[in-house]
């Protein structure tokens, strides 16, 4: 069995990485520090589908996630990569 | 985002084990004697109940603080153990530590090297945060990797494994190791081999873990209780440590003349016994201690945990003051805002009030009138107390008042009695939602029940079989501002739960309603006023002139209750869903048409006034405020019970008579279906029924049987209903969904049906089949649950039985449903409990950590949206008409 791209799976929403010039702006705008928004693990399948195409992603970036909502239509939430 | 008011922050807690130096230390006296009292009944020196441990009678002074009952909170005590006992609690650590080090030169089962790498390990985990649990599990893994190592590292002794033999003995291939060769071990452990172990050597030594002296609890918190008899009961800790005193000498006078080592070791064991269950009385493995009646002893463990625990029972929740209980009944002449609180509860409970120059005069003159004043035989509220600004607190009674009332001055606090208009919080247990307490305006009453109007029935799920409720009387000015404003009952009309009205009317006051506007009924005036004679002052709605007198329709009599400007359009209960539907020209008087505050057509019911449904509390409250929608339920509520009372309201079984052709008609229709079911049967036996898609053949045959006895039931609900109109007082509360269902009714006239369990026909009981009475193997309807008589009628013993058999099913459901959700409840409760929407909408707990970035992903409070639904498209497209009209809001 090849590998399975699990961001094609119905059921996992849209992950972005979050640029680092943006970073700064979207914080602001939601008055948080980063070290208080949910995290990711960066062994997260997803993280390393998106490290194959947005080449290697540290420490320390934050994860745009795009989902569909029942009550919104379209919410948004971002997550902080962490190792371990 | 930084909170107001937190001066100081806890910056961090350290859990060390006590040494036996700090022990002794803490210790006020030695105890040495497991006697507690002399003949004389005085506390004996150096024993259990020496008052260098505290005092607990009135009269005697501590001998260590000099203090009396009142001021002495008590001190520790030592008992010097004779031989040493392992401490249950550290079990696992123990056997942890003994596992991962070496049993000869204490070392850690591994490399200099190694363990300089994991503590180098430890120090990183620190810098980058990471709490005690984080410590922990390193800790662990470390103890893990060390335990691999057969032979130590550095003096190359073989290690042997180490068993534990519940709850306290160790073993090494075999032989026992006692406790002093355990705390030897322990003792050989270097510090710095501890680290990586997660102990921190700078506060603790592992040998501590094996106690050497037992540290004993002050009297006051195992008191003594002295019965009627003069005899005295002595606490459960108490005992124990009667029991651990006793052997532990025995066990010294046997060591010191050389007792044989069988009988010292036996003791031993005992002394740990005594001490394992001191500590904890439910550790598997050993028999729990017991009184001598047989009851188990309540040890310290005991003391703490579970819901009778100190922690849940006292610390996290507490009695209070100020509240009271009773049994409810209904009062429908309440506003929904009151509740009915009885004399003897008001005269009980208090309000403080602070004396001021304004107020002092009309304080005196209250406290004058005593503790339980009466005008003309009505309540006037008294005053039980007053307190003195150096706090100190007087009676007030019939024989002092009027001198106490004299040396009230500015600055004192009365205790005044309960009076008409108080604000106080009313809550009904299980509280599973924020309207289970809710706060309410006294209103003073006679007899001994809290009174409460129907429609709030609902939200507190109560009813009058008995129920009891609870009161609590707010003790500031703030506290009641503020339930005033987001705890009373108008503000909780609207459920955050389902986004609708959960406060509304409930069966006669929607059968009530009904015939007040069911095909817009005439009323004359003698009826109107008899109508109208429970309502405080109210205006009459405009008369029409019919044949010279003076007559009153239903309907205008409902808009008359109705805002002006209130436009509405929707389907009542009555609805027969008809395949077109003719809207207001509907001929079941089912489309409500509200234009302007005038109910044009349409029947007033479930629909349109009932708790969860009523589509027009819920317009209201919406649109027009809470103040309105408390007004209008209060209203309507008493004008449909006046018409209720006028017509006359009743039930009998004979309303589900039906003529006996229909009855001759549902006969047909039960032999029918049984009919089938035996032919699909005997298909199944002869291999010919055709297999469903997904199903083997017995699952076929079971759902077609399923499928035709319901197909059945609903026949035959049909065929009654036929004859069973609105003009029959079952069918009206069944259709305008006052009580009960038509499915309930086809089950009085008609027949029961199918019994199913887990939705499927009975089919256990006996070897193939489910009763005696049936062949083996039988399939049929009959053999299978399947009830052909209607309540009215009665069952035959096998239909009876197979009745039951779905009616425990039912019992049981719910009693496993209750408890199950309640724990799910409790750990959703605990989950969520410091989480709080900020300004900006999103979710954070109290380490300011973010859990949501927008509330429920909309930001939309569910209290004010239309059943989940942000926007109401309907009420938009009626309010546009309106408007066109030229009326509307």
């Amino acid at each position: 069995m090849g590998k399975i791209n699990v961001m094609k799976h119905a059921f996992v929403p849209e992950h972005r990485p979050v640029s680092k010039e943006d970073e700064e702006e979207i914080l602001e705008g939601m008055n948080v520090p980063k070290d208080k928004l949910p995290k990711i693990l960066k062994s997260d399948p997803v993280l390393q589908q998106l490290e194959g195409v947005h080449g290697k992603i540290e420490e320390g970036r934050i994860i745009k996630i795009v989902r569909n909502s029942s009550t919104a239509g379209e919410a948004n939430a971002y997550r902080l990569v962490v190792d371990r | 985002m930084n909170r107001k008011g937190i001066t100081k922050r806890i910056g961090a807690i350290k859990f060390a084990y006590m040494s036996p130096k700090e022990i002794r230390r803490l210790s006020a006296t030695k105890i040495i004697t497991p006697d507690t009292y002399d003949d004389d009944g005085f506390p004996i020196e150096m024993g259990l109940m020496d008052t260098h441990l505290g005092v607990i009678e009135p009269g005697l002074r501590c001998k260590t603080c000099g203090g009396r009952v009142d001021q002495c909170s008590g001190h520790f005590g030592n008992i010097e153990l004779s031989m040493p006992v392992i401490h249950v609690g550290y079990i696992k650590e123990i056997k942890k530590l003994l596992r991962s080090t070496c049993s000869e030169c204490g070392h850690i089962l591994m490399s200099d090297e190694e363990r300089d790498h994991f503590i180098q390990e430890m120090v990183d985990l620190d810098k980058l945060g990471g709490d005690s649990l984080d410590m922990r599990k390193l800790a662990k893994e470390i103890s893990k990797s060390a335990r691999k190592n057969k032979v130590c590292p550095h003096c190359k002794t073989e290690q042997r494994k180490i068993m534990l033999d519940k709850p306290t003995t160790f073993r090494e291939d075999n032989t026992k190791l006692t406790p002093k060769e355990v705390r030897a071990r322990l003792e050989r452990i270097p510090d710095r081999d501890l680290i990586p172990l997660g102990l921190n050597p700078k506060v603790v030594r592992p040998e501590w873990m094996v106690l050497s002296v037992l540290l004993v609890p002050p009297v006051t918190v195992r008191p003594s209780i002295t019965l009627e008899s003069g005899d005295r009961s002595e606490d459960d800790l108490t005992h124990k440590l009667v029991d651990i005193l006793r052997i532990n000498q025995r066990l010294r006078e046997n060591r010191d003349v050389g007792s044989p080592q069988l009988i010292v070791e036996d003791l031993w064991d005992l002394l740990q016994y005594h001490v394992n269950t001191y500590f904890d009385n439910q550790t598997s493995g050993i028999p729990p201690a017991r009184h001598r009646s047989g009851r188990t002893l309540k040890t310290l463990i005991q003391r703490l945990k579970g819901k009778e625990g100190r922690f849940r029972q006292n610390l996290s929740g507490k009695r209070v003051n100020f509240s009271s209980r009773s049994v409810i009944s209904p009062d429908p002449w309440l506003s929904i805002n009151q509740v009915g609180v009885p004399i003897r509860a008001a005269r009980e409970l208090t309000v403080p009030l602070r004396v001021t120059p304004e107020n002092i005069d009309y304080v005196k003159e209250m406290v004058e009138k005593g503790p339980e004043p009466m005008e003309q035989g009505k309540y006037v509220a008294g005053a039980n107390y007053i307190i003195r600004p150096d706090g100190r607190r007087i009676r007030v009674t019939e024989m002092n008042a009027e001198t106490v009332a004299e040396k009230i001055e500015v600055g004192f606090i009365v205790e005044r009695e309960l009076k008409d208009g108080d604000i106080v919080l009313f809550n009904r247990q299980p509280s599973l939602h924020r309207m289970s307490m809710m706060a309410h305006e006294v209103k003073i009453v006679p007899g001994k029940t809290f009174r409460l109007n129907l429609a709030v029935c609902p939200p507190y799920n109560a009813d009058f079989d008995g129920d009891e409720m609870n009161l609590h009387v707010l003790q500031s000015e703030e506290a009641c501002a503020e339930a005033k404003v987001i705890m009373r009952v108008q503000e909780n009309i609207l459920s955050p739960r389902f986004g609708g009205p959960i406060i509304g009317a409930t069966q006669d006051h929607i059968s009530g309603l009904f015939f007040l506007t069911y095909r817009n009924p005439m009323f004359t005036r003698r009826e109107v006023v008899s109508i109208f004679s429970n309502m405080k002052s109210e205006n009459f709605p405009p008369s029409e002139n019919i044949d010279g007198e003076k007559m009153w329709y239903g309907k205008e009599i409902f808009s008359h209750f109705l805002p002006e400007n209130l436009n509405l359009e929707f389907r009542a209960s009555i609805c027969e869903n008809c395949d077109e539907c003719l809207k207001k020209d509907c001929e079941h008087d089912a489309f409500v048409l509200i234009e302007d505050g005038n109910l044009k057509t349409g029947t007033i019911d479930e629909n349109g006034i009932g708790a969860f449904k009523g589509e027009v509390v819920d317009k209201i409250a919406r649109d027009m405020g809470t103040d309105k929608a408390r007004k209008f339920i209060d209203q309507i509520t008493t004008i449909s019970l006046g018409v209720i009372t006028l017509r006359g309201f009743t039930t009998a079984i004979s309303d589900e008579d039906v003529p006996p052709e229909a009855k001759q008609q549902i006969r047909e229709v039960l032999e029918k279906a049984a009919d089938k079911v035996k032919a699909y049967a005997e298909a199944y036996r002869d291999g010919e029924l055709e297999q469903m898609p997904g199903r083997d053949l017995k699952e076929t045959l079971e759902v077609m049987a399923l499928k035709e006895t319901g197909k059945s039931r609903d026949n035959i609900g049909a065929i009654a209903s036929r004859h069973l109109g609105l003009g029959n007082n079952s069918v009206v509360m069944a259709k305008t969904g006052a009580r009960a269902s038509m499915l309930n009714l086809t089950q009085m006239a008609g027949a029961l049906g199918q019994q199913a369990m887990r939705g499927e026909r009975p089919s256990r009981g006996y070897e193939e089949r489910t009763l005696t009475h049936f062949e083996k193997g039988a399939l049929g309807a009959e053999a299978r649950g399947f009830v052909k008589s209607s309540y009215k009628d009665g069952l035959n013993p096998i239909e009876f039985f197979f009745h039951s058999m779905a009616g425990r099913e039912g019992l049981v459901d719910t009693a496993v449903r209750t408890s199950r959700s309640g724990y799910m409840q409790r750990r959703l409760i605990h989950a969520m409990e410091d989480l709080m929407v900020y300004n900006d909408g999103s979710v954070r707990n109290t380490g300011d950590t973010m859990i949501q970035f927008e509330f429920g992903e909309d930001g939309m409070d569910p209290m004010r949206t239309k059943s989940g639904k942000a926007v109401d498209i309907d009420d938009i497209i009626t309010e546009l008409k309106a408007a066109k009209r030229g009326g509307g809001a």
